[in-house]
């Protein structure tokens, strides 16, 4: 199950961005509440040159665990306003949407019919995921084109016993432009 | 930059060691549409496990066990579980349609997955705290198949408990009405304690969700919860490791305990619903029922209640007025004098709270 959505997400994102000039790449550490680990991926490319900035449209997937309890999955559109860097980082924000998949972080058992308990397959649980996102990029410390860039966002996983239940991460990485366009930054 | 990434990376793996992530033996029951922790902590070399019914309903008790630690886990096998809806537990499930024969399948599939897991088990105690008495209690005679379960138990113990809301509420009302008197004839915050009067006398009954919030308001500011804040043990709670390295998630508490704002039906139910009452006379395991004669949220009639084994206890109430234990058979009924609604393993009587378990448990071994 695993194994089948990332190579969805991976296929998308590469079919996304094939035909772009010039992509915006980013990966990095993400936790859940900071210390929950994981990592992410986004690939994006830019759609408009706005008033001081550009926005870009692309697709993060990530996965994390909370160790005893739960393991977490999205993969999620998203929408971007990039701000170019000034004195020394640059900011942007990202509005998310898309899918989000959990699994209780152990062995799952159900009743088997007989008024014993039996363990289960533990296939999870799927959510609409949604989010939001704000980075700020620090090219000072850029290693070659990869430019730092720290990132604190709200994920909300719905339905989640009939609510939306936030989750608050942080995101540790890299960003890079890619491509012969002009820089969105 | 490369001591800012060392000092992360440290950081993040000294958070990964955390040892509520390997201490005891951590599952999931999954039953109805909700996936819930449990979490079999203490003694777990033990052939003798207590389950603990945690209150609420929503209050899950995964995050309590994080205080170091409840005194049974010195000597014996301790599981906690969070109930549909409450605490860390996950899913989706409708918790309007959930009722009573949900808690009951959901108890019987935690005994069994820890009698799976834990083989050497020969004794299981239910151990409920407030309405998690009500949760142990149908599990014991509700439905049809009430003796199949109670010979898996080996005993039962209620804590502040009652089964019964609405006889909880009818006697808690006149006690309330006159502390409120009291307030009044002393100048204190008269407008709110007029209030007050007013709700009791034009709410006989509890009727729905927002009766029980105001209820619950005024059984809280006239002592009926909780009596000394201070008395009760204080929690020592690794707060750095609670948020971030446990197994426990904040923002699902912060909802669920929340839960009663959006559930309406069920706890329209749960206020309304004493056909348990009826039921309580099945009760054949042995019994300890423990109250505060201060509580004015289950109230020590409750668990008269549930002692005597029916709901019908007015005749019986003014022979308990006074005296601290009574013993009939395999039953105890223990009212600790100063303490309200205690607590996960607190009580303004700790010393008899804690010795009143312990010596139940070992009477049975």
């Amino acid at each position: 199950m695993k194994k089948s959505l990332c190579t969805v997400v991976i296929l998308m994102v590469l079919s996304f961005s094939a035909g772009a000039e010039k992509v915006f790449m980013e990966t990095g550490y993400i936790g859940e509440t900071f210390t929950h680990p994981g990592g992410s991926v986004s690939v994006g490319i830019p759609v408009v040159t706005v008033k001081g900035g550009t926005v870009a449209a692309g697709l993060q997937i990530g996965a994390y665990i909370h160790p005893r309890n739960h393991v977490g999955f999205f993969a999620l559109s998203y929408g971007e306003f990039i701000r170019p860097e000034r004195r020394s980082f640059g900011f942007s924000l990202r509005l998310l949407g898309g899918y989000y998949h959990t699994w209780p972080d152990g062995p799952l058992y159900t009743n088997d019919g007989t008024g014993g308990a039996m363990e289960t397959p533990n296939t999870g649980r799927p959510h609409l995921g949604i989010g939001l996102d704000a980075g700020w990029r620090f090219p000072g410390l850029s290693a070659g084109p990869f430019i730092p860039i720290i990132r604190i966002a709200v994920l909300g996983e719905y339905p989640y016993n009939g609510y939306l239940l936030p989750h608050l991460a942080v995101g540790l990485g890299f960003t890079g432009t890619f491509g012969h366009g002009k820089t969105a930054e | 930059m490369k001591r800012l990434s060392f000092i992360i990376a440290a950081l993040l793996l000294l958070f990964s060691c955390s040892a509520y992530y390997t201490e005891g033996d951590y599952f999931f029951i999954q039953s109805g549409g909700a996936d819930m922790p449990v979490w079999v902590k203490g003694n777990t070399s033990s052939t003798t496990a207590i389950i603990y019914l945690h209150g609420g309903p929503g209050d899950g008790c995964i995050h309590f066990s994080l205080v170091p630690q409840f005194f049974i886990e010195d000597d014996y096998m301790v599981v906690y579980w969070d109930q549909r809806h409450a605490g860390q537990s996950q899913g989706n499930p409708d918790i309007n349609a959930s009722k009573m024969d949900n808690f009951v399948a959901d108890t019987d599939l935690v005994i069994e997955a820890v009698k799976l897991r834990h083989p050497n088990l020969t004794r299981i105690f239910l151990l409920g705290n407030s309405w998690g008495t009500a949760v142990g209690a149908a599990y014991l005679v509700h439905g049809d198949d009430y003796a199949g379960r109670q010979a898996k138990i080996a005993g039962f113990i209620s804590t502040f408990g009652t089964c019964d809301y609405t006889l909880s509420y009818r006697h808690a009302a006149p006690r309330i009405t006159a502390y409120a008197d009291v307030q009044i004839a002393s100048g204190i915050d008269t407008a709110y304690w007029d209030e007050c009067k007013s709700f009791y006398m034009n709410t006989p009954s509890l009727k729905d969700a927002a009766d029980l919030r105001e209820h619950t308001g005024y059984v809280i500011r006239s002592g009926g919860y909780s009596v000394d804040e201070s008395a009760a043990p204080s929690p020592d709670i690794h707060i750095l490791a609670f948020a971030l390295a446990s197994p426990v998630a904040l923002f699902p508490l912060l909802l669920t305990n929340g839960a009663n704002d959006t559930s309406e039906d069920f706890i329209g139910w749960l206020v309304t619903d004493d056909s348990l009452d009826a039921e309580l006379a099945r009760l054949t395991v042995p019994l300890l029922v423990v109250s505060g004669r201060k509580d004015l949220m289950a109230g020590w009639q409750a668990g008269l209640s549930l002692y005597l084994g029916t709901g019908d206890i007015d005749t019986s109430v003014s022979s308990y007025e006074t005296g601290t234990e009574w013993t009939d058979g395999d039953r105890t009924f223990m009212i600790l004098e100063d303490t309200a609604h205690g607590s996960f393993g607190s009580s303004e009587d700790i010393t008899a709270y804690q010795a009143g378990i312990q010596n139940f448990i070992a009477g049975y071994e």
